[in-house]
């Protein structure tokens, strides 16, 4: 049974890769514009890691972690935040906003996927 | 890679939109330089950029977008600081930072058109760019935060202690071998699993890279179960030997994210380390210089009784002596009968190996087994009361039948009976003190090291979970039915646990005080507003619904283009050069885009139904009527206005159905029905139309009480002639409902003109079926689509209309003598008995028809409401799919029209209104 992933990215390039690494694995992944279309997505699904970039439109990642946190049915799910080196203090952030794990993007392929696996193996 | 290819493309024209977006924001900045929100915008779609071509590894581009974003931040910095601060920090003026970051954009755009035309980026000097903007930038103070990474808190000599000899063995063991040996802890914070951390899969990805040795944690802060709550984690430290071929970076790596919400310590641990711990069984000889000073805390709490699933704790540990000795007899009484209990287990696994099919030596096993597990449960030996547990459960299943008598069992049997026998001889240091052991007593029991229990119940395990799946896929015991069978719970306590975990968040919340009430409401509107409003299936794009709607109108014109070419009679003279073939493909592409456009529109009535369960629980509740609702094709969709307008005549519908139909629980109980009615609401599809069915099991429409208020309402006189469907469409009539606010009449009613009126608007027709006593069946049929109609094309004269192919009942030549004149009330048609009014469209609408006398025309038998008339015409032109344009305004009064349309040959087409025309002919 294929795991659901949900991811948000704002960008069109970032979401791509993401769903091509994480599909090619046999993850089924769900993609999602910012934290507004997320939360809409979250509705009714359950997905079990939600990957998502910070800095979007509409919600951004801070405020959709805590929102995610809010949800009943994902309160647990492990949520990885995709950060950039110079946004060490946006890491923090996430972090208390209930964020699990992060990469750091630009990352390889293999290392979204073992970061993904860290975490919902 | 054609993936990569793929990516890049995207990466291309998504790069595009950013550098346009940038350059308007940029422009944007210019002119208004202290806009927050610009710089937001700007910064953020150069951070994608940056990001997305990480990807790629462009790494010019890259550089150059971090840069800009450093002098964005910067820019924000300054902007959030204050007037006099903004001097000290100002030397660069925002002007000129601006300016930079145009040249950087220039050259971003450039690199990437170079890229794209598959040239390298060398030729543009944006070192350059990169190295000016970072000349507007401060000194940056490199004070990378320092990453987290597992401390070294040195070795825990305490915890070593602990550890029995042959675990010590072990780690000596896989030392020798050349692994390494860590001493892990683990300290999570209480809340870790509302981070999305869970302290067993770190425990688990530790062990896929090493070997767990020996793993112990503290429940000293596990609460009672009461009191427990299962999102909280209770472990405060979880203490581990973890052997591994890796170095300590495995480890952190393993634990990143865990370090964030916790602490964790790693500690390689040598054979001196291990050797020079004290045998654990001999505390009385410890030389208090090896006591760890900082370790002693943990040490008493590191209880030998790690736990991972039973609860439980044992008796408490009486202070006074005179209780002790009573405790001390309990403990021998204890392993007296469990001895003897163990060789009755014993001859009886040996009887049973020789009748596998005896079940009542099974049952033999059983008891004792039990009774050892009970025992051990009030004694807090833990270890063997999850032995006995597991041997319990598979005996349990032996008994039960679901698996068989096998070796394997017997074989299984008597290794548990072994177990437990060294089990009871090896309890753990702390019973001396529990039950006031002196130590040559404790010596008698005291004969091996503690042995692992784990394996074999995991090897019990595997067998049951063998058995089970081959056996049946029944899904395994709740939790709580396990404690409940294992009586380490009463009923009322599961019942409780149960409540506590129905109970919603938001009401925990304010019960404990953590969140005003008023703050839980507004999160639930919140909520709610979230739930209703933001629904789009996965892999969905959001379109703005006019779009879509102009999408309809124009293939509404493709259609009728379509059409007009296909009649064309110059056309029509091509015959035989294969255009004809061309053009019913198009026609049939054409109808295609049609359908793929009108389901655009589509939306599944799921909500709407949702949306009534509450209705009708909240009516139910009221009026003191037991009622369940059950749905059905929820699934079924209908075009968004459909929907939008059908959720109020849906309310009306049940809320009569609930109100008046369903009787009250007594009554119910008296006529022999169950007390809960039963309300189903359904949708499907039928033909070409949606029909969404109301039904219920209540007591149905009476039909003379229905008669006796429409005579009394002078709706009806006296003596008519009027079928049942007459009868019930009594109800939708306007002056009916006012009446029935009176509960006395056992009708429907209230507003349910306005029901009939809302759904007739929708184009669709309402139908009443109804037993006395046994319930009543409403279903409302609907048009797919609100912008194509099934139309019939009439032709009266040299006029064209249409009528609704769902309003024709037949159509047929009268004879010369069926037609009779009615003073007053015009012709009548005697078709097979039933008279019906003769409309003549062309005197409606000054028409000169081809036929005058009916005998000649034709009369096409419409129907709308129960009610029917005949519409005389000329001849049926054919059956065919129109687009509905509305007349506008203007034209909005006139009777009997509904609409025009554009026919094949280009001429306009009016659309009828069939029950407008009745009722003008009727009344």
């Amino acid at each position: 049974m294929g795991k659901n992933i949900l991811a948000v990215d704002d960008s069109v390039t970032m979401r791509q890769t993401i769903s091509t690494t994480l599909e090619k694995e046999g993850y089924s992944v769900t993609l999602a514009n910012d934290g507004m279309d997320a939360i809409s997505k979250l509705n009714g699904n359950k997905y079990h890691v939600i990957v998502t970039d910070i800095n979007m439109p509409n919600m951004d990642g801070i405020r959709f972690i805590q929102e995610v946190r809010k949800l009943a049915s994902h309160k647990f799910t492990p949520i990885i935040v995709l950060t950039t080196e110079s946004q060490q203090e946006k890491k923090e952030e996430g972090k208390n906003a209930g964020a699990t794990g992060w990469i750091i993007k630009p990352f390889k392929p293999e290392q979204l996927i073992a970061v993904v696996k860290k975490v919902c193996p | 890679m054609e993936d990569i290819e793929k990516l890049k493309e995207t990466f291309y024209s998504e790069a595009d939109d950013i550098l346009n977006n940038l350059d308007e924001l940029l422009l944007n900045l210019e002119h208004d330089p202290g806009n927050r929100e610009t710089i937001d915008a700007v910064f953020r779609n150069m951070h994608t950029l940056k990001g997305s071509s990480g990807i790629f590894e462009f790494h010019s581009i890259e550089r150059l977008a971090h840069a800009c974003e450093d002098l964005l931040d910067f820019m924000r910095t300054v902007l959030a600081l204050s007037e006099a601060k903004k001097e000290d920090a100002g030397e660069v003026s925002s002007e000129k930072m601006i300016d930079t970051l145009f040249v950087g954009l220039d050259q971003i755009k450039d690199m990437l058109s170079h890229i794209q035309a598959g040239q390298g980026t060398t030729g543009i000097a944006y070192e350059d760019t990169v190295k000016n903007i970072r000349a507007l930038l401060p000194e940056k103070d490199h004070q990378e935060v320092a990453s987290n990474s597992i401390r070294d808190s040195g070795l825990n000599k305490a915890f070593l202690r602990s550890i029995e000899k042959s675990h010590r063995d072990t780690i000596i063991e896989h030392l020798r071998s050349g692994k390494r040996v860590f001493q892990v802890s683990i300290a999570l914070s209480k809340y870790c699993f509302y981070k999305g951390m869970d302290p067993l899969l770190l425990l688990k990805n530790l062990s896929a890279g090493g070997d767990i040795l020996f793993i112990i944690s503290s429940t000293e802060h596990l609460p009672s179960l009461d009191e427990l709550n299962p999102f909280m984690l209770y472990l405060d430290d979880i203490w581990l030997i973890l052997s591994t071929e890796q170095n300590c970076e495995f480890i952190n790596d393993v634990c990143e994210f865990a370090l964030a919400i916790g602490d964790i310590t790693a500690h390689s641990i040598t054979g001196d380390d291990v050797n020079a711990a004290i045998p654990a069984n001999l505390p009385a000889n410890l030389p208090a210089n090896l006591i760890d000073a900082d370790h002693i805390e943990s040490t008493n709490r590191i209880s030998r009784e790690d736990d991972w699933g039973m609860e439980g704790n044992g008796i408490n540990m009486p202070e006074s002596a005179a209780d002790s000795s009573g405790l001390k007899n309990i403990f021998f009484e204890f392993m007296e009968e469990s001895n003897s209990y163990l060789a009755e287990i014993e001859s009886s696994i040996l009887l049973l190996e020789k009748k596998k099919d005896d079940l009542n030596i099974v049952n033999e096993i059983f008891r004792p087994f039990h009774t050892i597990k009970g025992n051990c449960g009030y004694l807090g030996f833990k270890e063997i009361g999850r032995v006995c547990h597991s041997i319990e459960t598979l005996l349990d299943g032996v008994r039960n039948s679901t698996i068989p008598v096998n070796q394997n069992i017997i074989d299984i049997l008597l290794e548990t009976v072994d177990a437990v026998k060294r089990l009871r001889l090896s309890l753990p240091m702390s019973v001396k003190d529990r039950f006031g052991l002196t130590d040559a007593e404790l010596s008698q029991y005291l004969q091996y090291d503690v042995i692992d229990a784990r394996p074999l119940i995991q090897k019990i395990d595997t067998l049951l979970n063998l058995s089970s799946t081959i056996k049946d896929q029944k899904s395994p015991p709740r939790i709580g039915e396990i404690l409940l069978a294992t009586g380490d719970i009463t009923e009322d306590q599961l019942n409780r646990a149960l409540k506590l975990q129905e109970r919603r968040l938001g009401e925990i919340l304010v019960d404990e005080g953590i969140v005003p009430e008023d703050k839980v409401k507004t999160a639930l509107e919140i909520q709610e507003y979230q739930k209703t409003n933001v629904k789009a299936p996965a892999g969905a794009i959001k379109v703005d619904t006019e779009k879509v709607d102009s999408l309809v109108n124009l293939v509404g014109e493709l259609v009728i283009t379509q059409t007009l070419i296909r009649e064309n009679p110059s056309i029509a003279q091509f015959a035989g050069q294969g255009i004809q073939k061309d053009i019913s493909h198009l026609g049939k592409i054409t109808r295609e885009i049609q359908d793929q456009v009108m389901s655009m529109r589509m939306l599944p009535l799921k909500q709407t139904f949702q949306k009534m369960m509450r209705v009708v629980r909240d009516v139910a509740k009221k009026a003191g009527k037991n009622v369940d609702l059950i749905i059905s094709g929820e699934d079924t969709e209908l075009d968004k206005t459909v929907i939008e307008e059908i959720s109020d005549p849906l309310v009306h519908i049940l809320r009569n159905a609930v109100d008046h139909g369903i009787e009250s629980p007594e009554k119910r109980s008296q006529k022999g029905k169950p007390e809960k009615g039963g309300i189903y609401l359904s949708a499907f599809h039928r033909g070409g139309s949606i029909v969404i069915e109301i039904k219920d099991d209540g007591q149905g429409l009476c039909k003379e009480k229905i008669l006796r208020k429409a005579v009394e309402k002078g709706l009806l006189e006296d003596a008519v002639e009027i079928t049942d469907q007459q009868i019930y469409h009594l109800i939708f009539q306007a002056g009916f409902s006012t009446a029935e606010k009176v509960t006395d009449i056992s009708g429907r009613g209230v507003g349910m003109d306005v029901v009939r009126r809302n759904i007739e608007k929708l184009r669709g027709r309402i139908d009443i079926q109804s037993k006395e006593g046994s319930g009543t069946s409403i279903s409302i049929t609907l048009p797919l689509t609100l912008a194509i109609i099934d139309g019939m094309v009439v032709q009266v004269g040299c006029e064209k209309y249409i009528i609704p192919t769902l309003s024709i009942e037949e159509s047929y030549r009268p004879k010369h003598e069926e037609i009779i004149t009615v003073q007053e009330k015009g012709e009548i048609c005697n078709l097979r008995g039933s008279l019906l009014p003769l409309i003549r469209l062309s005197e409606l609408y000054k028409i000169e028809p081809r036929y005058k006398k009916p005998s000649e025309a034709l009369l096409v038998v419409v129907e709308s409401d129960g009610m029917r008339a005949s519409i005389m015409v000329d001849e049926l032109v054919g059956q065919q799919q129109v687009v509905i344009k509305t007349l506008g305004d203007t034209f909005k009064n006139i009777k009997g029209i509904a609409g025009g349309t554009i026919l094949g040959d280009g001429k306009v087409g009016l659309i009828l209104d069939v029950r407008g025309l009745i009722e003008s002919a009727l009344f």
